[in-house]
């Protein structure tokens, strides 16, 4: 998988640049936020506006993502759209990850959200 | 009615073929877009759960997805000749089951798997599974709306002739 990444404060921005997250990448997924929790990043906004396919699998990449980062830090979800917010909405995961319309948005919720 | 079958390998990489194939028809026949949403993910789901179950994982396998395009409805028939579908499941595709009726709050409770059947359930207007002379079929079925498929489906043989 491609990923875009910079840091805003203490906000990691990781972008995907694939078009599609399905079962195929979603190991490499869930080993990419896994990594970026290691190096020290606990504010991570992800940004799926480049992502026009997430299936089941992907969902659960990410839902299991958040499950290992706890308490330690946070991941939300910006940019997503069309059939990937349909996702996440008709999976109800839209109200299990915060999501926001866009990066911006998410990044400055995290920069004022003390994390623990 | 116009059919064609694709065939792939039992392999997740392989399983981008079937979007690229959905997206395609879909256009073709003017489907909306939430449709061919629907119709993507539900594809996806079933082949990847024939690799996954059926299949459990091996790669030397294949599965083929035929499509049936006629007014008014896009019916997908994803075929294998891998391990049976176990009834509870088939059942979760008729009726519906509770993996999506988590209590968000609780984030432990969220599943991380298993969300494949409900989405079909949940986004096709028929799913049926079947299994025939050691080949399992499950069928989904997509009504169109009048603006979808009908029309562009008789516009095309009526002009050309020609098989999707």
């Amino acid at each position: 998988m491609r990923f875009e990444e910079y840091k805003t404060g203490e906000v990691l921005v990781a972008k995907v640049l694939d078009g599609r997250i399905a079962a195929d990448v979603a190991p490499r997924l869930k080993a990419h936020l896994a990594e970026y929790v290691s190096q020290g990043n606990h504010a991570i906004v992800l940004d799926l506006g480049a992502v026009t396919f997430i299936d089941s699998s992907g969902l659960g990449a990410l839902v299991s993502s958040l499950k290992s980062i706890g308490k330690e830090g946070d991941l939300v979800i910006s940019s997503a759209q069309g059939a990937v917010a349909s996702m996440f909405k008709l999976t109800r995961m839209d109200k299990v990850f915060r999501m926001y319309a866009t990066t911006d948005e998410a990044v400055a919720a995290l920069s004022v959200t003390p994390v623990p | 009615m116009s059919r064609f079958r694709l065939v792939i390998e039992s392999s997740l990489s392989e399983v981008f073929l079937i979007s690229v194939v959905v997206r395609g028809v879909c256009r073709q026949l003017e489907v909306s877009a939430a449709d061919t949403a629907a119709l993507e993910v539900c594809a996806v789901e079933a082949v990847t759960n024939v690799i996954r179950h059926a299949y459990l994982g091996a790669r030397e396998h294949e599965l083929s997805v035929e499509f049936a395009i006629s007014p008014g409805r896009l019916d997908l028939y994803v075929r294998d000749e891998g391990k049976s579908m176990p009834d509870e499941h088939a059942a979760k595709l008729r009726q519906g089951s509770r993996v999506l009726g988590f209590d968000p709050r609780d984030l432990r409770a969220v599943p991380e798997g298993g969300m494949g059947l409900q989405i079909i359930h949940e986004l096709m207007d028929e799913a049926e599974y079947s299994r025939e002379a050691g080949i399992n079929c499950l069928r989904l079925t997509k009504f169109l709306r009048a603006s979808e498929g009908a029309e562009a489906l008789a516009d095309a043989a009526h002009s050309s002739g020609a098989h999707i």
